[in-house]
């Protein structure tokens, strides 16, 4: 159900936007959509943001994956378990770059009818690591659309990432990867009924929405083939403020079917799980040094409870610790 | 017959036969099965009103009716609203989870018994829900296509079965590509329950006995006294050295706080004497405190506002007795209260000194701010600088495995301490394999207040994965003893063993320490602290079957 | 521990880099639009069905068949012949490769390896 819904949406939105293709509809989705999808985008990212920062962060509580930094001859695992700022930082490059407690991933399954074991199961951090690079690598190839001339990196990255020479135009390695990875994280959530029974439309429409905008773009390149020049003409306009009719025109339907995916998943990310590129910066598990006990936490709502003070605890056993021999304080 | 509440109700073959397909309903409309033998009964009134708790009443589980107060709806909602303003963990983990789904068949519970409630995305779907629904757009827009649902009195006995169905382990987390910490979830769950008045009383009523005594166990200061000057006699009599025993001792160099199962409960009461002889072979000018007589605090399995409450003492009477500095015992979540929140919250410990061995002179800076060590980094340190005499082959007839203790290992990283302690003490020590360890250590099944034999049930299930680790080593390498530095493992372990691993014994370090150390006046020592004969050495003295005879 | 001033930082950073094209062609300042596109210079119509889509495969067939297959015969369109080739066919109606070629290729960056083997502009 969930998942048909998810797939009805993205055709759906993706019919809608090839409608940017009619005469005079450019202006609409080749112009005004896009930096309304920009705007909500940027704002909604903020607004995000800022909502997980003014939530103040009371305790220091980073989940230790190594040895601590306590004797100076144990050897500690500074980035399992960070000690300081500095190595604070390097864990967090470690799991935003190689998403390192993915990699971790095991499978637990019982064998033989009575043993417990444990394999690894990489899988899953392949095809996130295949989705996620490629998914960078991708947009800043883009850059030579929005950008006027092309700035050298994103020439280099183009010819790295064609470096098979296969196709005509070349194929990209990324595209590759980013559709076979897609189609990977897709296939594991249908095929285990876990991960069916806990997927919700909005796990399904995010990864409809990456395929349709991944299709999409395949197709333009190497099937139909739009004529770039156009396409080109239309998104570096969109980055320096001048339109042009006639290109807007010329972009074709297929190009605004993809476009209008792009535009919705700019306006979609900051309200839906895929704010997760944000938030695992902010994760307090993983970004706090665990400096517990050599710098003291200050928690800025901290208030006074009530607890039981010693006086009335011995008031009440004053005489019985006496009797036992226990010094008191009031005789 | 054997009731739920007894192991031997319980086969085997019928908890391995593990079956983890999701029920045909979508799990917002399977309702919950509160099954004798998996929950935990509620907190009773008394226990409640010691704490000026809301709405104390006495109730149970069964009951249609579970007596929510007036206008409870409001209640969890604005505790909600409240808890997102004050933890961003809590709202970033709200907002941030993909349901990738790496954290389900991490979580000792799911491991064990299939339950897809129990997977940790799931657990945290169910207050998930409620927070879409409740305060996001999203969700009060489309409803359950956005993973939203109302709440209602069946939610909150949900979140009641499977928020005490949560040991607050964090190895879901260590998984986690964000970082999601079930254990935090699951703490703002409990507390939204508490805001109702739904309590377990296996940890309500043991913080009531620990907000008015010091300690969970209700000991109260001359109790302790006797159970102590009980263990002095056993040590005597184990080793003919009689030790002092500083209680409330003003002026001391060192406060020593330690769980309280370690004063009554066997085997916990054997790392206890261990300590005791240790301080006392050294010399070291320490005292126990009557007041301060639990670092165990299950406050932690209550509300953040409890920790606090319970915690307070331990400085306080720090401050009260005069000491330098804080020595703790072998106990796990007492560690979390102690790294992780003690100098948050009743900090800072200004009138203290930064830790500094007697023995050794080492400093031990990486607790400046706390003033607090834990006892096994304290030892490291005294076996490093050869300041403790060992004959390690007294424990040769031990072959001994350790279990690292959830909050040691993932709300510390104290991994290579007890290690290097067991090492020089045992020449016996086999590691379980190694996805069961270190920082993927797993739970006892009876953390965070559910080690209690009414959810025998779930500490079988939960037990099953360290169990089985347990049973692995023993198979291989004959292992016979589990060392674990938690008062929580110290009790529930010996269930988890006797079902999954017959045959394993389970102690504390210190035990095995003290076992292995030759202590100035010592007899010749025939027996271990348990007073049992010391394979090897007992046949010096031929006695007629009475070894044992007290 | 207000890290309030940090995060803005690294979300100012974020949005520095996901607006960088917008930013950095108001630097540039360059004209946004290319240079028009030459038509042929003889005649009306290419010997290829919408060349903007497809010239690069006809070039790539007409590679094959007359350097790997040594098939040279002309080919013919509306009664003319042409020359499979790129220099001696294309670049006989249209002026040049920096007129024909490149204006698109480097506007949109199509970068190719047709001038590794030949020679550039007509006459060369």
């Amino acid at each position: 159900m969930n998942v048909l819904i998810s797939l009805a949406a993205v055709g759906g939105l993706f019919l809608l936007g090839t409608l940017g293709g009619a005469p005079g509809m450019g202006w609409i989705f080749g112009v005004v959509l896009p930096y309304l999808a920009v705007g909500i985008g940027i704002g909604g990212l903020i607004w995000r943001v800022m909502s997980w920062a003014n939530v103040p962060v009371p305790f220091r509580i980073p989940t230790t994956c190594g040895q601590q930094k306590s004797l100076p001859w144990i050897k500690s695992n500074p980035l399992e378990n960070p000690h300081n700022g500095l190595t604070a930082v390097g864990r967090m490059a470690l799991e935003v770059l190689f998403f390192r407690s993915l990699l971790r991933n095991t499978k637990a399954e019982v064998i033989d009818q009575r043993r417990l074991v444990y394999t690894s199961a990489p899988w899953l951090w392949i095809g996130a690591m295949a989705f996620h690079w490629s998914f960078l690598i991708i947009l800043v190839r883009h850059l030579r659309l929005l950008a006027n001339p092309v700035p050298w990196c994103v020439t280099f990255l183009q010819r790295a990432d064609g470096f098979l020479e296969i196709g005509l135009p070349v194929i990209y390695v990324t595209t590759v990867l980013f559709l076979a990875g897609l189609a990977y994280l897709l296939a594991r959530r249908l095929a285990s009924p876990q991960l069916r029974y806990i997927s919700l439309a909005g796990d399904y429409f995010p990864l409809f929405l990456f395929l349709g905008i991944g299709i999409s773009g395949f197709w333009l390149r190497h099937w139909t083939k739009t004529d770039i020049v156009s396409v080109k003409q239309v998104a570096v306009g969109l980055s320096g403020f001048s339109f042009d009719s006639d290109a807007l025109a010329a972009a074709g339907s297929l190009f605004y079917g993809h476009l209008f995916l792009v535009c919705v998943l700019l306006a979609y990310f900051p309200f839906s799980k895929l704010s997760h590129f944000a938030g695992v910066f902010l994760s307090p598990t993983r970004n706090m040094a665990n400096s517990n006990r050599s710098v003291r936490h200050v928690n800025p709502w901290d208030y006074p409870v009530k607890v039981h003070p010693y006086d009335e605890y011995e008031d009440e056993f004053r005489e019985k610790m006496k009797g036992a021999g226990v010094p008191v304080e009031k005789e | 017959m054997p009731k739920p509440d007894e192991m031997s109700y319980y086969q085997q073959e019928d908890l391995l036969n593990i079956d983890a397909t999701p029920p045909k309903t979508g799990w917002m409309d399977t309702p919950v099965d509160l099954r004798p033998g998996s929950f935990i009964y509620p907190g009773k009134a008394k226990n409640l009103k010691i704490l000026d708790l809301p709405n104390p009443r006495d109730w149970a589980i069964g009951d249609d009716d579970w007596k929510l107060p007036e206008g409870w709806k409001k209640t969890v909602l604005e505790g909600m609203a409240d808890r997102l303003s004050k933890y961003r963990s809590f709202k970033l983990f709200m907002d941030t989870c993909v349901r990738c789904g790496a954290c389900a068949d991490k979580c000792h519970f799911f491991i064990g018994g299939g339950d897809p409630k129990n997977m940790p995305v799931l657990r945290a779907e169910l207050l998930r829900s409620i927070y879409r629904k409740e305060f996001t757009v999203m969700g009060k827009i489309l409803g359950k296509l956005a993973g939203a649902r109302e709440l209602t009195e069946d939610v909150i006995k949900e979140w009641f079965y499977y928020f005490y169905q949560c040991t607050e382990c964090r190895r879901c987390s260590v998984f986690c590509p964000y970082g999601i910490d079930t254990a935090e979830i699951t703490m703002i769950a409990r507390e939204l329950l508490g805001l109702l008045g739904l309590y377990i009383n296996w940890s309500i009523e043991p913080v009531a006995n620990c907000f008015r005594l010091g300690n969970h166990l209700a000991i109260p200061p001359h109790g302790m006294m006797d159970t102590l000057e009980f263990m002095v006699g056993d040590i005597e009599e184990a080793t003919g050295i009689r030790v002092d025993l500083p209680v409330n001792k003003k002026g001391a160099e060192v406060l020593f706080v330690t769980p309280s199962g370690d004063f009554v409960a066997d085997p916990g009461i054997y790392t206890c004497m261990a300590q005791m002889l240790l301080f006392h072979e050294l010399g070291i000018d320490y005292t126990f405190s009557t007041y301060a007589s639990d670092g165990g605090n299950f406050g932690l399995f209550t509300s953040h506002e409890m920790i606090k409450r319970l915690n307070a003492k331990v400085y306080a009477e720090a401050k009260r007795l005069g000491v330098k500095w804080i020595l703790g015992g072998e106990c796990g979540h007492m560690w979390r209260v102690m790294h992780q929140y003690m100098d948050t919250m009743n900090g800072p410990a200004d009138f203290l000194e930064v830790p500094k061995s007697p023995i050794t002179g080492t400093v031990f800076d990486h607790a400046k701010s706390t003033k607090m060590i834990h006892i096994m980094e304290f030892m490291a340190d005294l076996i490093k600088h050869n300041k403790l005499k060992l004959d390690p082959s007294r424990n040769d007839h031990i072959r001994v495995t350790f279990h690292d203790s959830c909050n040691p290992a993932r709300a510390m990283g104290i991994l290579e301490e007890p290690r290097y302690v067991l090492n020089a003490v045992c020449n016996n020590f086999f590691e379980m394999p190694r996805n069961t360890i270190r920082e993927q250590t797993f739970c006892c099944g009876g953390g965070a207040g559910l080690g209690t034999d009414e959810n025998m049930e779930m500490r079988l299930r939960g037990g099953l994965p360290r169990g089985n680790a347990v049973r692995h080593v023993q198979e291989k390498h004959g292992v016979n003893q589990l060392a674990a530095m938690c008062a929580i493992d110290r009790a529930t372990l010996v269930t988890v063993c006797d079902y999954w691993a017959p045959g394993v014994l389970v102690t504390g370090i210190s035990e095995l320490v003290a076992n292995a150390m030759v202590f100035t006046g010592e007899n010749e020592r025939k027996q271990n602290l348990r007073l049992e004969d010391i394979p090897g050495r007992e046949e010096d003295e031929p006695r007629e079957g009475d070894a044992n005879d007290e | 521990m207000n890290d309030k001033p940090k995060i803005i930082v690294g979300l100012v950073v974020v949005l520095v880099a996901a607006t960088f094209p917008f930013w950095y062609t108001l630097a540039k300042g360059r004209d946004v639009l290319p240079e028009d596109r030459e038509r042929p210079s003889e005649g009306s119509r290419c010997v290829m069905d919408d060349p903007v889509a497809n010239h690069m495969q006809v070039l790539n067939t007409w590679r094959d068949e007359v350097v790997r297959e040594g098939d040279t015969e002309q080919i013919k369109v509306d009664g003319k012949k042409y020359h499979k080739s790129l220099t001696d066919g294309c670049l006989q109606c249209h002026s040049s490769r920096e007129d024909h070629c490149d204006r698109c290729h480097e506007y949109a960056n199509v970068e190719l390896t047709c001038w590794e083997c030949h020679l550039g502009s007509k006459g060369d």
